[in-house]
């Protein structure tokens, strides 16, 4: 039914009508050939269109009408009379009253048309030739006289000629422009007229429905002359004013026709776009019954037709989007009361109408095409079509979803009667589902069908559901696929098949979270959780639930509640674990290690401090929490810090791929500087290899991190959520000229360009970024820290772990996780590392003292204990310290305990006790920290041990030695040596003792011989009748011996000088005689340091000593200074005679020690490392293998002794033994008890005080006793002093005394010899004058040490001498005196024999003075020696120096040693008298 | 009727880096968050279309692109392809576009900051004073 231009047509009732009929239809044809313009009014554009029109019969009915398309515009009136005569009489009149019909009809016009045959113009030419008046001109002038345009003649219309189609041409033309012309004015009239009708609007009596009526006719009328687009406007228009009207009643001016839209709309009929104009509805507006729908409706639909007219079908959709919007929003403006449903059941209808709609087109068009095929949607040219399309079943699809809900028929829910109602009720608003003919289902029959049950609705939804999801898949248009999926999920969900909804829902959660719209993504992670807890997936519902709970983005109560469900199921897992990733949970932000260094030591108490921030939405505890560690030991040989970079870093990024990335990125934003640093430095060796210039050099560190002033180090957190666009990395090259280094070329590399700069769109599938974020690769937690029941607040934690140092090695913190039950929470990659050592260090035990650690005192050793890191497997307790030690070291308590923390802490504690067993002692040592050393003073005892002074080492000497024996004590020989006494007791010297001994021995007897140096000779008177003998040759001798006393001068100088130590008397015995058959006379000389005795043994045919007949001794008198012990040997080169008191006279010489009245002098002790003992202590630790330490104690003496052995006074019995006790320490010492015993002498009495005696530091005591020896006792006798040391100590309450004992040897208890002086005249003694002094020696007993002259004599030389000037002894001091050998040896107490020399002697002085010495020394052969040799050599007479030797020191008494003569000045009146001291 | 709107900006990787809500005067606040979340939603959604449009015009005002049931979502695409869309469920193209326009001007300025990466949230609140203020002009007030 299409609309034309309507033309009447009439002709002349005496034409034939068919003619007519068939010259009508002719002239359409010509008409629609014809193109004609349709010149518009104010300035609009012309517009060109072939004008269809119809030709129907002239009627008063289609005269009369007044509307645009239906009226006629033009009337036509055939006649094809040629004859005068008929017009006149009838056509005529014919023509006459249709002319004045039409007359009475404005805005037409009209033409005659007067069909001219051949044949007829023929007849009229050949019956008359004259021309006269035809019939056109007849009517031309009858009717058309102003308007001679209204009359066409045309020619021969039936046949095909050139006159004829001119003709028609022409007709068409003029009946075209006529017609349009009409129009033009008709239909501006009619515009004015609506314009008009516009202005009334605001009048009450004015209709919206009727103007549209009124105005829809000028788009009916714009439509029919094919000018679509005014026609559109023309709805545009009316639709515009409509939504105004709509809009200004939402301003509160409410138009008062408007007020008819107001009442309950009952019908929600869908639009119908298969009619052209939906009649139904034109009417029910005409009627003013329409609703707000059927308006809306109306025009859309008319736009729709209009629009698919022009072709413009995207325009449909894209005002389909408005007008549904549009209606939706007008009913709610004008509060249109509206059953719910219905008007998504007109959406639903109206999309679905379109939708079909635009099928059926594109149908239309393929089937012109042919190219057919089975789904019109995807054919479709147009992607926006198509795409429209499919948003048109979105809607449609929403719309559905919605109903569905309003009815019930959601899975799930039962299906009331309530909704069954609502159901009957919408569909009886829909109205019925017409037939129409070529379409098979009416959007309405579909809704119907959906409605009517719950299968059917579920089939109808999805079935909209996968076409709008393909169709926007196929466009790419994916976040539109998600989102229907998102509802499809949620479909699936109802209807109770989760696993159908996961997909989609993963697909959604992954878009949003690439997208990264956290608010979308949370809703969407909760349906996926809810999906899961359907499909019990626990582990998948963990996932979720932890990722929902740590999610900010939903309220807290929604959190809690996820973070409940987590704690609930986390127990569910069954054998499984779930591992995840902390990061949503919460972030490790730094590590700390307390103290703040990473060298630890073994087994020491350090902490390891994580600093957590926590995003749970409450408090969570955890099971543990763990650090996973890397453990390098120390024999694995690799240092980490050496380990290269590369190597690390594969290994590294193996363990977690998914890092990779986003560390190098990150490392490459960091090191970046490096890297070009690095390619700047290694430019000349890398150039000349293209490919090694290329190769890629990633420069990450895997160095430590180091930790700063408090031991923290800040971790870096790798994002996971957002994928990141930046290149993994950049590589820096550069290459430089070989010759003059500049930069040839610089450049950077990407190695993962392509897909960097790949195009990334909204349609790239995010592969797996959601399943990377979750999980993680566990480490082994093989060596781990680990820390129980952690509680996780939200915000920052402070988790406190203790550093594992039961190990050796280097540690590196790879990883931490948190268990919760069968989760746990994992940050795969502690980054940058952090990395600790643990060094171990061996239990020690150190044990020390004080430099002086004196023996015998109570003092303090220092023992340091640190267990190092030795852990004790079995138990802490056990920590007994052994000491094991020599019975002479006595540990007695603990004094101090103090504990040293490494940290220089060092606080007291409790003192342990000592426990002491059989052979060692313990202490239980304190339970400390480690690392903690032990700080013990222990109160020790270092018991003494005795001194021995042998006297063998003296004999021994005086078989060797010449020079005479000493008494003194002083002498080395008597005096003590202070051996060292090397733990066992019983140790003999070594033989160096003795040769140090010897030198010191020679000192001193030469330096006693320095005072005989009185030189001359000296005439000795002696009791037996052959020393006088012998003494008479002595003068002869002299001349010789002087010659040969200046040999043995040079020669002794001589030996001297190569040698300038002291000369060695051993020496000299030890050359064998060389010429035993000299003769010499016995004769002595004493010339200044020589005493030269000869002694002719030719008499003696017997010889008593095994000795060799002929012996020449020579004593050398020079005199030494008196040289200390550790004397050197450069002062006493040179000979000199020095005297002193102590060393002026012979050793056996009476001095005021023997009466006990002065202490000997004491010689300095030789503190030489001898005098130190040294003790093993054995300590045992109980830890480990080092178990057993031994360390050493060396202890000084802490006293030397002395003894001295002297007369008292003119008893030879009575004698006394003093012992001097030297402190040869730097501390006072106290003694105690001293004790003397004598092992055959009983007879002893104390001459000592006080019980205790303090010796000071470096100070010396005497302790003296008086020994009473009968006759017949023994010699020797062993003595023993001993005396206890008393030492004090703080911490025992008593005094600790140990035993010093000085066991040594005394000897000659009863004198060989008794010398006795006796002064002549001794009442009268007067200075100056000469007197005799007897000398009686007296013989006690045996001398078994003297030799026996073959007369079975001993000789014994005597001197007298003084040294202070008193005394002038004239003719000979000394003499030879001879005792007869002993006979009875067994009674050697009858023995006594005496023998009395007498010498001339005169007091220089007056007063009390003591008698001359009288020196004794025994005279011996001598013995054949190098000096006897030199005598020989020099044929000298034969005169051999006897041989002297002293008595030792108590071989010899001196009577008179206090006598003092009274000695009266000389004049004779002074009386003398002798005092006696 | 009330015309509420929702603005955002979304960034190159599809994230959102601004939004704000305008609402007039009489909107009520109920159910505000389920209102974010559908906005965020259709913004979202939208961005498919807003890719599609962005490249059949050289317009940098794209108007309406997508409808979601009584909601309109307008574009508009800067010249740094940052992608402004406007929410809306009421037709006022020409406020919008003013709006657009404005707030354009206000993005390249604080995108010329030196501490404003590019693709970040915006949090100024220079910015959202100034987005507030235009929003109160062109389309609320």
């Amino acid at each position: 039914m299409e609309n034309k231009a309507t033309l009447t047509y009439s002709f002349s009732e005496s034409g034939d009508e068919n003619l007519f009929l068939t010259l009508s239809t002719r002239l359409c044809d010509t008409l629609s050939n014809q193109t004609v313009e349709w010149r518009q009014t104010y300035g609009r554009a012309s517009h060109q269109f072939q004008l269809k029109v119809k030709i129907l019969p002239l009627a008063t009915a289609l005269l009369e009408r007044t509307d645009l398309v239906t009226r006629p515009y033009f009337h036509i009136f055939w006649t094809d009379c040629n004859d005068l005569d008929q017009y006149r009489s009838t056509i005529r009149t014919e023509i006459s009253s249709w002319v004045n019909t039409l007359k009475n009809y404005k805005d037409t016009e009209w033409m005659i048309v007067v069909v001219a045959g051949d044949i007829l113009s023929r007849l009229t030419k050949a019956k008359l030739p004259i021309p006269r008046m035809s019939i056109p001109d007849k009517v031309k002038s009858d009717f058309c006289s102003k308007n001679p345009e209204r009359l066409h003649i045309l020619h021969d219309p039936t046949k095909e000629t050139t006159k004829s189609t001119e003709s028609w041409t022409a007709l068409g033309l003029k009946v075209a422009n006529q017609t349009v012309r009409c129009m033009e004015v008709v239909v501006s009239k009619y515009e004015e007229r609506v314009r008009a009708e516009r202005e009334r609007r605001n009048e009450k009596s004015w209709d919206f429905c009727s103007y549209l009526i009124l105005q829809e006719e000028l788009a009916f009328m714009y439509e029919m002359l094919g000018m679509f687009s005014p026609a559109l406007v023309q709805y545009d228009e009316l639709d515009a004013m409509f939504t105004q009207y709509v809009l200004n009643a939402n301003a509160g001016d409410i138009a008062h026709w408007l007020s008819r839209f107001s009442e309950p709309i009952k019908h929600w009929h869908s639009m119908l776009l298969w009619k052209r104009i939906d009649g139904d509805a034109r009417r029910s507006i005409l009627e003013g019954q329409a609703s707000i729908i059927d308006i809306r409706n109306y025009l859309f639909t008319r736009l729709c037709h209009l629009l698919f007219e022009t072709g413009k079908l995207t325009e449909i959709t894209q005002r389909m989007h408005i007008f549904l919007h549009s209606l939706s929003t007008e009913i709610a403006i004008l509060e249109i009361t509206v059953p719910s449903g219905a008007i998504d059941c007109w959406v639903f209808m109206c999309c679905l109408e379109l939708v079909g709609a635009l099928c059926r087109k594109s149908q239309l068009q393929n089937e012109t095409d042919n190219t057919a095929t089975d789904n019109p949607c995807f054919d479709m040219s147009n992607e926006q079509l198509v795409l429209e399309n499919a948003s048109l079943w979105n809607i449609a699809r929403l719309k559905l979803y919605s109903l569905g809900e309003l009815c019930g028929l959601m899975p799930g829910i039962v299906t009331t009667s309530a909704h069954l109602q609502i159901v009957v009720d919408l569909l009886a608003g829909m109205g019925e589902g017409e037939e129409r003919g070529d379409v098979a289902t009416s959007p309405a029959l579909v809704l119907r069908e959906a409605l009517s049950s719950k299968n059917n609705f579920q089939k109808q939804y999805f079935e909209l559901s996968e076409l709008a999801m393909g169709t926007f898949k196929h466009m790419g248009h994916f976040r539109a696929v998600r989102c229907i999926g998102n509802d499809m999920a949620e479909f699936y969900l109802k209807l109770g098949e989760p696993a159908q909804a996961e997909n989609y829902l993963i697909d959604t959660v992954r878009m949003y979270e690439a997208d990264g719209w956290p608010l979308l993504l949370a809703k969407a992670n909760k349906m996926l959780a809810r999906c899961y807890k359907k499909m019990i997936n626990i582990r998948k519902y963990l996932r979720l639930c932890y990722s929902l709970m740590c999610d900010e983005m939903i309220s807290q109560e929604e959190r809690i509640f996820y973070c409940d469900e987590f704690k609930s199921l986390s127990t569910d897992l069954g054998d499984d674990t779930l591992a995840l990733n902390i990061h949503p949970l919460a972030s490790v932000t730094s590590i700390q290690f307390i103290p703040a260094e990473t060298s630890l030591r073994l087994n020491s108490n350090h902490h390891i401090v994580v600093t957590i921030n926590s995003n749970a939405p409450k408090p969570m505890t955890f099971q543990s929490l763990q650090i996973s560690l890397d453990h390098l030991g120390p024999d694995d040989g690799i240092e980490p810090h050496n380990i290269p970079d590369v190597i690390s870093l594969s290994s590294f990024f193996s363990r977690t791929s998914e890092d990779e990335a986003d560390v190098k990125s990150l490392l490459s934003r960091n090191f970046s500087h490096n890297s070009s640093a690095y390619n700047s430095l290694q430019p000349f060796r890398r150039h000349k290899r293209y490919a090694s210039t290329t190769s890629s050099r990633e420069f990450m560190s895997n160095q430590p991190a180091e930790i700063n002033d408090e031991g923290r180090i800040d971790l870096i957190h790798f994002q996971h959520s957002k994928p990141s666009k930046f290149p993994a990395s950049i590589s820096l090259h550069a290459q430089r000229d070989l010759q003059d280094g500049a930069l040839a070329w610089a450049g950077i590399t990407c190695r993962h360009a392509n897909d960097l700069l790949r195009r990334q769109d909204s349609s790239q599938s995010q592969v797996d970024k959601h399943r990377s974020t979750m999980s993680v690769t566990m480490e082994t937690y093989e060596c781990c820290l680990t820390t129980r029941q952690v509680t996780l607040n939200p915000g920052m934690n402070r988790v406190k772990l203790n550093a594992k140092t039961d190990l050796e090695g280097y540690f590196t913190l790879q990883q931490l996780r948190m268990s919760l039950h069968k989760t746990s929470f994992v940050l795969p990659r502690i980054y940058p590392l952090v990395s600790y050592q643990v060094s171990y260090l061996q239990p020690k035990v150190f044990m020390d003292h004080n430099e002086d650690l004196i023996s015998g005192i109570v003092q303090h050793i220092n023992i340091a204990v640190n267990k190092g890191d030795y852990v004790n497997p079995d138990q802490e307790s056990n920590s007994t310290l052994s000491f094991k030690t020599p019975p002479s070291v006595r540990l007695l308590c603990v004094t101090k305990c103090s504990v040293a923390t490494p940290d220089e802490d060092v606080s007291e504690i409790e003192k342990p006790s000592l426990v002491t067993s059989s052979d060692e002692t313990s202490i239980n040592l304190p339970s400390t920290s480690l690392h903690a050393t032990v700080l013990l003073k222990i109160a020790c005892l270092c018991l003494t041990t005795p001194y021995v002074q042998k006297l063998d080492v003296r004999k021994r000497h005086r078989r060797t030695h010449s020079a005479p024996p000493a008494t003194f004590s002083r002498s080395p020989k008597s005096a003590p040596r202070h051996k060292p006494i090397v733990e066992s007791p019983p140790n003999p010297s070594p033989p160096s003792d003795g040769d140090v001994t010897d030198s010191i021995v020679v000192h001193s007897d030469v330096a006693n011989g320095s005072d005989v140096t009185n030189g001359g000779d000296v005439a000795i008177t002696t009791s037996e009748p052959t020393l006088d003998v012998k003494q008479s040759r002595l003068s002869d001798l002299k001349d010789s011996i002087k010659k040969s006393r200046n040999n043995f001068k040079n020669k002794f100088s001589r030996a001297k000088s190569p040698k300038p130590a002291k000369p060695r008397f051993d020496d000299w015995p030890t050359v064998p005689p060389n010429d035993p058959d000299v003769i010499i006379t016995p004769s002595l000389r004493i010339n200044g340091d020589l005493i030269e005795v000869t002694l002719d043994d030719n008499d003696v045919t017997q010889p008593v000593a095994p000795s060799p007949s002929k012996i020449t001794e020579t004593v050398s008198m020079t005199s030494y200074s008196e040289m200390t012990s550790s004397s050197s040997d450069d002062e006493d080169c040179k000979p000199v005679l020095i005297r002193k008191h102590s060393s002026t006279l012979p050793r056996h010489t009476p001095s005021k020690s023997d009466v006990g009245l002065t202490i000997p002098p004491v010689t300095s002790a030789t503190s030489n490392s001898s005098s130190q003992i040294t003790y093993d202590v054995t300590i045992t630790t109980p830890w480990g293998d080092a178990s057993t330490v031994t360390s050493q104690i060396t202890c000084k003496r802490p006293v030397e002794f002395t003894h001295s052995w002297s007369f008292a006074g003119t008893d030879v019995v009575t004698r006394i033994l003093t012992v001097v006790v030297e402190n040869v320490t730097s501390s006072a010492l106290t003694l105690s008890e001293p004790k003397l015993s004598l092992s055959n002498i009983k007879d002893i009495t104390s001459l000592n005080g006080k019980k205790f005696r303090p010796l000071r530091a470096l100070g010396s005591s005497t302790f003296a006793w008086k020994v009473s020896s009968s006759p017949f006792n023994s010699l020797n006798t062993s003595a023993q002093f001993h005396a206890d040391l008393v030492s004090r100590c703080d911490d025992i309450s008593d005094d600790v005394t140990s035993t010093v004992t000085y066991q040594f040897e005394v000897d000659n208890l009863r004198p060989i010899y008794t010398i006795a002086c006796s002064v002549d005249d001794d009442e009268e003694l007067r200075n100056g004058v000469m007197t005799s002094l007897r000398v009686d020696v007296t013989r006690l007993r045996d001398d078994p040490d003297h030799e026996t002259t073959s007369n079975g004599q001993q000789l014994l030389m005597f001197q007298v001498m003084d040294t202070r000037g008193r005394w002038a002894v004239f003719g000979k001091s000394s003499g030879i005196l001879s005792m007869p050998a002993s006979r009875i040896r067994e009674s050697t107490h009858d023995a006594t024999h005496v023998a009395t020399a007498t010498v001339e002697v005169m007091p220089l002085v007056s007063g009390s003075l003591h008698m001359p010495y009288v020196l004794l020394h025994r005279f011996m052969k001598r013995r054949s020696s190098e000096f006897d040799e030199q005598l020989s050599s020099t044929q000298s007479p034969v005169l051999k120096p006897p041989r002297l030797r002293d008595f030792e020191r108590g071989e010899v008494f001196y009577h008179h040693v206090a006598h003092q003569v009274a000695v009266l000045p000389p004049q004779s009146d002074v009386t003398h008298c002798v005092t006696e001291l | 009727m009330s015309a509420s709107y929702y603005f955002a900006i979304v960034g190159h990787r599809d994230n959102p880096v601004f939004e704000m809500e305008f609402n007039s005067s009489r909107s009520s606040e109920a159910k505000r968050d389920d209102h974010k979340h559908l906005n965020q939603f259709i913004a979202h959604a939208a961005l498919d279309l807003v890719d599609e449009y962005m490249w059949n015009t050289n317009n940098m005002y794209l108007r309406t692109v997508d409808k979601f049931n009584e909601w309109f979502t307008s574009a508009f695409v800067t010249a740094s392809n940052m992608r402004f869309i406007m929410l809306h469920d009421s037709k006022n193209e020409d406020g919008i576009k003013s709006f657009f326009h404005d707030v354009y001007e206000v993005y390249i300025k604080h995108s010329m900051n030196p501490f404003y990466e590019i693709n970040s949230p915006i949090k100024s609140s220079a910015f959202e004073k100034k987005v507030q203020f235009y929003g109160k002009r062109h389309l609320t007030g």
